[in-house]
């Protein structure tokens, strides 16, 4: 049996409900009541599934059946752990620089390294969304973005 | 029955530039979400969340509503062109759909598929405005204890709708409503779940987990997948206007069919669980089994066209009586949209049938315009509509990802929103990978605030006997129910036949 990564979820699941159950006991029972009204029959329901997914894992005799599907399924597809670093690069880039100036930078990136465009269709990508950032949220609606915490330490 | 009520929203619809504008521009908006194969309308609606912030929220509505009612009618394009569906309900239309195609009608089938979806849409409207009368009584003689009960009706009933596993449904449910309950307790004062950050005070926003359970897993999904969003093969089929034209005609050449399904669809979507697929595949077997010559269909019959397709649209008026009137959604498409009318500051339930009869009526007449309206835009825009299931998935990511951040600081002006995003996307993207269905959480989420106030006022009221009272036994009867059946289906459903949906 191999611990894979459907068994975690449902473990994080079951940490979640349990973890909720056991910061309600310290509060006052009426503020308690609802998180463990729905806490306790999450855990019951996620051991459940835990079960079944044990139980799953075993009745599988070949262990290459067991293994993590293939995280790619094309030649141009990507593998999980490249889009979580892209996405913590998005996340670093906006965090950092704001919208207005982290939103196309990060789109630039993406379209040009990761899609190995060329740097034309790359910076036309780039102005779009900048042109829709800035355009359509400042200043047509009239919002207000967040200009990331690199842009608010330097000016 | 006081005609002003019902007339003056759609007065006030026409009359206005800006409301008439905000459904012309959803109506290409929600098309182009259904004739992406694999995008679809609860993705459009996370993703115009950003767009609608800060709007009035009749406009917002209107806006929603209207992209929300038209996915299906773009979804009929690659269905018929391709024969890959635009959405899953619109499978039942490739059967004849497709062969019409292939045979040189592919116009036809377009028009009919047309002609069928507004008409369709309209008398779903026309249902929903009938049924009006009947359900008020029936909302007002609910009290809090049913209102709990409703919440756990409502989770059992898209859990057992929306994927595989009635396990993971409920889970996933019972999730989304335990994040409801973060921020201060509203008995107690104290904090829940808050861990001294102050911008969980308030709670989880509604709408930065309603885009990190939905988009933020679509495009990493996407980014592994890679390539076009479907396997699309060849050329589409050429087709000209005039072939259109006659298929919107095919329809009224079928009155009855068009009505009985319209009908029909508009009632299977009235009954949460049942689901879109239901409405098209049932009304599809209804056509053939009342049609003197069925050993047509499946073979290019465009009534086999027709009558999924007035269901596709009609449902959508159907479903959206349990959402606004109980909070429980008719579908998973209106289990985000009521997290997004949330977002607006409308919040779906019995209150509607007291206050809120006004912008109940401006979104039926939202429905039935855009439906309508829908027939006119799709004869401009249908040429560059059928190039659509060839966009790359790639070219999506960025711009998708960089929306779902905006809306998600946007919702509360908070920058944690952007981690609490990034932290809720990576949970739904391993609930996605292993099947477990996420309209739930959503439903959970929007419900849970009801939930507890609910079964606190019922407890104070009844005490702990609250669910002897008539009406909870026959809730509790219904859920009861929706467990039996979903077992039963499980053991006598031939399984290689059965639909799912990776939602």
């Amino acid at each position: 049996m191999t611990f894979d990564s459907k068994m975690l979820t449902t473990l994080t699941m079951l940490v979640l409900f349990g973890g909720a159950c056991l910061l309600s006991i310290g509060l006052p029972a009426k503020a308690a009541f609802m998180p463990l009204l729905v806490g306790i029959p999450g855990v019951l329901l996620c051991a459940a599934q835990l079960v079944l997914d044990v139980r799953a894992a075993r009745r599988v005799d070949d262990p290459s059946e067991t293994a993590e599907p293939p995280t790619t399924e094309k030649e141009d597809g990507r593998s999980e752990f490249e889009m979580f670093f892209w996405l913590g690069v998005f996340t670093a880039l906006l965090l950092g620089l704001g919208f207005v100036i982290g939103g196309p930078i990060a789109v630039l990136l993406f379209v040009h390294f990761e899609k190995k465009n060329n740097w034309l269709n790359a910076m036309f990508a780039a102005g779009g969304t900048f042109a829709v950032l800035f355009g359509v949220f400042i200043w047509m609606l009239e919002l207000t973005l967040f200009d990331g915490f690199l842009i608010e330490a330097l000016f | 029955m006081d005609l002003n009520a019902i007339f003056q929203p759609l007065i006030t619809i026409v009359t206005s530039a800006h409301l008439m504008g905000l459904i012309l521009l959803a109506i290409p908006i929600g098309m182009f979400f259904g004739a992406v194969p694999g995008l679809g309308g609860k993705l459009g609606i996370v993703l115009v969340i950003p767009f609608v912030f800060g709007m009035d929220p009749l406009a917002g509505a209107v806006f929603l509503l209207a992209m929300h009612a038209v996915v299906h009618t773009g979804g009929s394009i690659p269905s018929i062109l391709f024969g890959v569906p635009g959405t899953g309900p619109d499978a039942a239309t490739i059967v004849d759909g497709y062969p019409m195609a292939q045979r040189g009608e592919a116009g036809r089938a377009l028009g009919a598929s047309l002609g069928a979806s507004g008409f369709g849409g309209v008398i779903g409207a026309l249902f929903l405005a009938a049924m009006l009368p009947v359900l008020k009584p029936v909302v007002l003689a609910f009290s809090p204890a049913e209102f709990f009960l409703l919440a756990l009706f409502g989770i059992t009933f898209i859990a057992m709708l929306s994927g595989r596993s009635l396990i993971k449904g409920i889970a996933v449910g019972f999730l989304g409503l335990l994040v409801s309950l973060v921020g201060l307790d509203p008995h107690t004062g104290s904090q829940r779940f808050t861990f001294d950050m102050l911008f969980l005070w308030d709670g989880v926003s509604v709408i930065a987990a309603v885009l990190g359970i939905f988009a933020i897993p679509e495009m990493l999904s996407l980014g592994v997948k890679g390539g076009a969003i479907a396997e699309v093969k060849g050329k589409p089929a050429r087709y000209d206007f005039k072939q259109v034209i006659e298929g919107i005609y095919d329809v009224f050449r079928h009155p009855w069919l068009s009505i009985r399904t319209s009908v029909l669809g508009a009632a299977i979507g009235a009954i949460p669980g049942l689901g879109g697929d239901a409405a098209s595949w049932l009304c599809y077997g209804h056509a053939v089994q009342t049609s003197k010559n069925p050993e047509n269909f499946g073979k290019g019959d465009v009534r086999g066209v027709i009558a999924p397709e007035t269901a596709n649209n009609s449902k959508e008026g159907g479903s959206l009586l349990p959402t606004l009137f109980f909070g429980v959604p008719g579908s998973s498409g209106m289990a985000i949209l009521i997290g997004a009318f949330v977002m607006l500051g409308i919040q779906p339930g019995p209150a509607m049938a007291l206050t809120g009869m006004d912008l109940v009526w401006s979104l039926i007449w939202a429905l039935a315009l855009a439906n309508f309206l829908s027939v006119f835009v799709f004869l401009a825009m249908a040429p560059a509509f059928s190039l659509l299931v060839f966009v790359r998935g790639a070219l999506l990511i960025p711009f998708v990802l960089v929306l779902a951040f905006l809306g998600a600081f946007l919702s509360e002006a908070a920058w944690e929103n952007m981690l609490l995003l990034v932290g809720i996307g990576i949970l739904g993207f391993f609930l996605k990978k292993h099947g477990w269905p996420r309209p739930p959480f959503v439903i959970g989420l929007v419900l849970g605030a009801i939930a507890e106030d609910s079964i606190h006022k019922a407890l104070a009221i009844w005490g702990p006997t609250f669910f002897l009272r008539p009406l909870s036994l026959l809730l509790i009867a219904l859920i009861v129910l929706t467990v039996v059946a979903y077992i039963y289906r499980l053991k006598t459903a031939d399984k290689s036949k059965m639909v799912h949906h990776d939602i």
